[in-house]
């Protein structure tokens, strides 16, 4: 007999334990003397002789009933040896959406198609899917009809590449095949950005063959959409663009911008292989609108159109913005925060342009960075009150002055001046890195924030604030509070030099950016979106569609969730009155097509054995026969049977 | 007609107090002041014509055999007595084998001592009647054998011979019995003391040669009340004082049996004597012994 988990049989020590009490509870205590033994002889001789049995018996169950259940989880199965027979095949698909470029995925799933004939009843298939991590669409199996089925009907998806997980994986499952024959079928179009990352050095493991398709046509004409953005100003929106070209040396190509079927500009561009081309283009715009939903197409569409579309959203006046208020600097004084602002309207990823507190309501979908009185004044304090109760986001840098005081005790929160320092400036530490604030940051390390010094701050305290950070008093240093259906973010120190050191260092600019994407991401601004990615939806019941892109998808009703869009598009959260629209469009290093430079490099991952290694066969082999074999049931239903026997008996040796 | 003593009820005696008492010869008093209070004539009398002595006259004698003409020379109340016709010889015999030895209560008598104190109450009664009174110690053999004899002395060597300790013997009644048998040549009541724990072949035997050589028989069953109601608890190791012989057992499980069996012997054992025409009394350690004395006395007045 094997076991499956033979760790739990370790626990069968545990008949230890009835064992040593029946030896201690084995003899009675009391000794009675009595006159003779005449009349309660028999009886009593026989009710001993029986109560001993009984003990025994009982004894002898409890023993049994730890061991059954020992055994049981350790799943016990009869292990039979492996035998060879048969093939045994994977067909690793490459699902990223290079593969639709020219005929790529139809040819090549012809030729996987082919290879899948020359199996036969009692061979072993599966398919598994590269990206983006992964996956069994069939798990191997003997039902080559599920496997022919699901070939024919498979489509490619909109994700990246990557070879190296897929490759281990099919690799590991073809070994531990009781097949005479394994082959790893690979249905891929050999991009370099696929096999980047793989250790060709390491084969496949004996036995395992590898089959490559013949090389694939190279691609004519191939440009891309590698960004796209969408900015406003009161009389027009100001669409950025970026388009590269892969194929051939130069070519001219057509931008044209659409909302829904609404063509509302194009521009001709010429673009020269490698380059990176710029555009933008200016759209007018009625003074009333503050949302646009744009789609970008390459025109004529080349051989891989996936590329060739991308989407932006606008949505209110100030998106993507973050609000400032005016301050008067010191002597010496700069204006860090303008500055950190300002760097961020440059960077790819997730820019952010600054703007000026407006002077009548603040647009709820930009993010307020208040660190002066101004804010705080009579008149501002019902703006800003208002733009929280809107939902806006405020990030408040605690500087202690009379009305911002003020406004923080009538929110609930208590400031109190840290000590003047000593020897030792103060630090911040105990940052809450489980926080989606400070995640992201805290992968990089938290190293350059605890080495930031504090010449002066203050102790934040209220009921409902969420700590980020502590000083080494343990007191809050920074924190999220929320305020109506906004929520306010204290920092308990002004981002001014006399503060801190903090503004001339390194981490400052690249902080506030990670902390100002994550605000954004959290529903207040548009971020920008790639396919796969997860999106927390704003906490309210709401509607969930798509308005633009390929494919269609059913509005769902959904309250409280995270999607992960597979498509790119605009998608559109409703919730009320209120709309938040997101732009999901492809990770364009896909779109550089070239394959790997060097065949030879993924031919050499060919098993050098040609042998397959038994004791990875027997060993999956019998993982499987124990995860088929229910025996432990039995055991277990032994066990129940046992159980109560043994109760009764208990109960009635328990005199 | 042969008359017959019948006894009022008397007041029972402080079973706790009489055990606390020291000495066999004060608990044999004790238990004679007890058991006389209670009767309205005395019990000491003949039927001899032939005058003995006088005596004072005590609380239950009978006023018929007041002496007036005396009472009226001498204004003291004189008792005549007259030699008995026939005196009586008594035995007492005493079980000292080892489960006699048993006493459930921590401060109580065990049945050895409650045998002892009853002996001894019975001997010193008889002395009173005049009759010749005598011990037979019964163990493993017969250890000790006192010739019946009428005299104070003979009664002071009977209470120290009761109160010897005769170690641990083999328990034998029967044999010792038989033993004893030869040496009771006259007629005579033998009163036996024992819990009869003992094969019934070998004692009917005994019995049946103590009734051969006439004796008038009076067993006295001397029990604990733990042996009678059994009433123990939870589970234990029973030891057996006889023979040493040990078995664990849980009362509860052991109790309906025992009580049956024990109940079949103490039927068996009353029946076995009464069938040979011998006076059967089942005494408890717990109560007063008064009953063993009405017993002699009804046997007496019978015989006489």
């Amino acid at each position: 007999m094997n076991w499956l988990f033979p760790g739990f049989l370790m626990a069968a020590a545990l008949v230890g334990v009835p064992v040593v009490l029946h030896f201690l509870r084995g003899k009675p205590r009391t000794i009675i003397p009595f006159p003779t033994l005449r009349f309660l002889g028999p009886s009593a001789l026989r009710e001993t002789r029986q109560h001993r049995i009984r003990r025994w018996l009982t004894l002898l169950m409890r023993c049994a009933l730890i061991a059954l259940l020992a055994a049981a989880f350790a799943r016990p199965f009869w292990a039979k040896p492996p035998t060879l027979n048969g093939k045994a095949m994977v067909i690793a698909v490459d699902n990223s959406y290079s593969m639709t470029a020219v005929d790529h995925w139809a040819k090549l799933k012809v030729w996987a198609a082919s290879q899948l004939g020359g199996l036969k009843a009692g061979d072993r298939a599966g398919i598994l899917l590269m990206n983006p991590t992964p996956r069994w669409l069939v798990p191997m199996t003997p039902n080559l009809e599920q496997v022919r089925t699901a070939m024919a009907t498979l489509t490619p998806g909109w994700q990246t590449t990557h070879y190296d997980p897929a490759l281990r994986l099919a690799g590991q499952t073809l070994a531990q095949t009781a097949a005479k024959q394994r082959t790893l079928v690979w249905m891929g179009d050999q991009q370099r950005l696929g096999w980047s990352g793989v250790d060709f050095a390491k084969p496949l493991p004996a036995g395992v063959k590898i089959l490559f398709p013949d090389e694939l046509l190279p691609v004519a004409q191939q440009a891309a959409i590698t960004r796209l953005q969408v900015g406003g100003t009161d009389r027009k929106f100001v669409v950025e663009a970026a388009v590269r070209l892969y194929e051939p040396v130069v070519a001219k190509r057509t931008l044209v911008l659409r909302e829904g079927t609404k063509e509302l500009a194009r521009q001709e561009i010429e673009l020269n292989v490698g380059d990176e081309q710029k555009v933008a283009i200016s759209i007018p715009k009625e003074p009333t609108q503050t949302e646009l939903a744009l789609t970008a197409t390459l025109e004529p569409v080349d051989n891989l159109p996936a590329d060739d579309s991308a989407y932006a959203v606008f949505q209110g006046e100030q998106g993507s913005k973050i609000l400032l208020d005016t301050v008067e600097m010191a002597e010496n004084e700069a204006d860090y925060l303008a500055h950190a602002v300002d760097s961020m309207g440059v960077v790819q990823e997730q820019p952010f342009r600054r703007g000026d507190l407006p002077a009548g309501a603040w647009p709820v979908r930009s993010i307020a960075m208040l660190r002066g009185e101004e804010a705080f004044g009579s008149e501002r304090a019902k703006c800003l009150d208002q733009f929280l109760a809107d939902g806006g986001t405020v990030w408040i840098w605690v500087t202690g002055e009379p009305q911002q005081k003020s406004w923080l005790e009538r929110h609930q929160v208590k400031i109190t001046p840290l000590p003047l320092p000593g020897a030792e400036l103060h630090h911040w530490q105990d940052f809450d890195v489980e926080s989606p604030l400070l995640s992201d940051y805290a992968q990089n390390g938290l190293l350059p924030l605890l080495r930031i010094e504090f010449e002066a701050g203050w102790s934040l305290q209220s009921p409902g604030l969420e700590g980020l950070a502590n000083w080494e008093n343990k007191t809050v240093a920074a924190g999220v509070l929320g305020v109506g259906r906004g929520r306010v973010v204290l920092f308990g120190f002004p981002p001014s030099r006399a503060a801190s050191n903090w503004p001339g260092q390194s981490s400052f600019v690249p902080f506030l950016h990670q902390m100002l994407t994550a605000l954004s991401a959290q529903g207040s601004l548009t971020p920008v979106l790639r396919v796969g990615q997860a999106i927390v939806l704003p906490a309210e019941k709401g509607t969930w569609s798509k308005i633009a892109g390929s494919g269609a998808l059913a509005p769902q009703e959904i309250a409280h969730a995270a999607v992960t869009p597979e498509e790119p598009g605009i998608y559109e959260y409703r919730s009320g009155n209120n709309v938040w629209r997101y732009a999901v469009n492809l990770d364009t290093q896909e779109s550089d097509l070239t394959p790997w430079p060097q065949k030879s490099d993924w031919l050499a991952l060919q098993s050098k054995d040609p042998n397959p290694e038994m004791k990875a066969v027997a060993d999956a082999a019998t993982q499987e026969q124990g995860s088929q074999q229910n025996n432990w049931w039995w055991m277990v239903a032994l066990a129940l049977v046992l159980l109560p026997m043994e109760l009764a008996l208990a109960n009635r040796t328990s005199l | 007609m042969v008359g017959t003593l019948t006894l009022p009820s008397m007041k029972p005696l402080d079973i706790e107090l009489l055990s606390d008492l020291p000495g066999l010869e004060l608990k044999a008093r004790y238990v004679m002041d007890g058991f006389l209070s209670g009767l309205h004539r005395s019990p000491y009398k003949g039927f001899s014509v032939e005058f003995a002595q006088y005596r004072a006259y005590q609380p239950g004698d009978d006023l018929r055999r007041l002496d007036w003409r005396l009472y009226g020379r001498t204004d003291r109340l004189q008792v005549r007595e007259y030699e008995a016709e026939t005196q009586m010889r008594v035995i007492v015999c005493v079980d000292v084998s080892p489960s006699m030895r048993y006493g459930s209560a921590t401060k109580g008598l065990t049945k050895l001592d409650y045998a002892r104190m009853v002996a001894a109450s019975l001997a010193m009664l008889a002395q009173r009647q005049r009759d010749a009174v005598g011990l037979a110690v019964l163990g493993g053999k017969l250890e000790d054998f006192l010739r019946p004899k009428s005299s104070l002395s003979n009664l002071h060597t009977l209470w120290s011979l009761l109160e010897r300790d005769p170690g641990r013997v083999a328990p034998r009644l029967a044999a010792s019995l038989q033993e004893a048998a030869p040496l009771m040549r006259r007629r005579g009541i033998v009163v036996i003391l024992s819990d009869f724990y003992e094969d019934m072949e070998p004692l009917r035997a005994a019995l049946r040669r103590l009734r051969h050589a006439r004796h008038d028989v009076i067993a006295l069953q001397i029990l604990d009340p733990a042996e009678i109601d059994f009433n123990f608890e939870g589970r234990g190791t029973f030891v057996d004082l006889e023979t040493g012989a040990r078995i664990k057992a849980g009362v509860d499980e052991i109790r309906e049996s025992y009580l049956e069996r024990f109940g079949n012997f103490l039927k068996e054992t009353r029946e076995m004597f009464r069938d040979h025409g011998a006076d059967f009394e089942l005494l408890r350690t717990d109560r007063d012994p008064l009953p063993a004395l009405s017993a002699y006395l009804a046997r007496r007045e019978h015989l006489l």
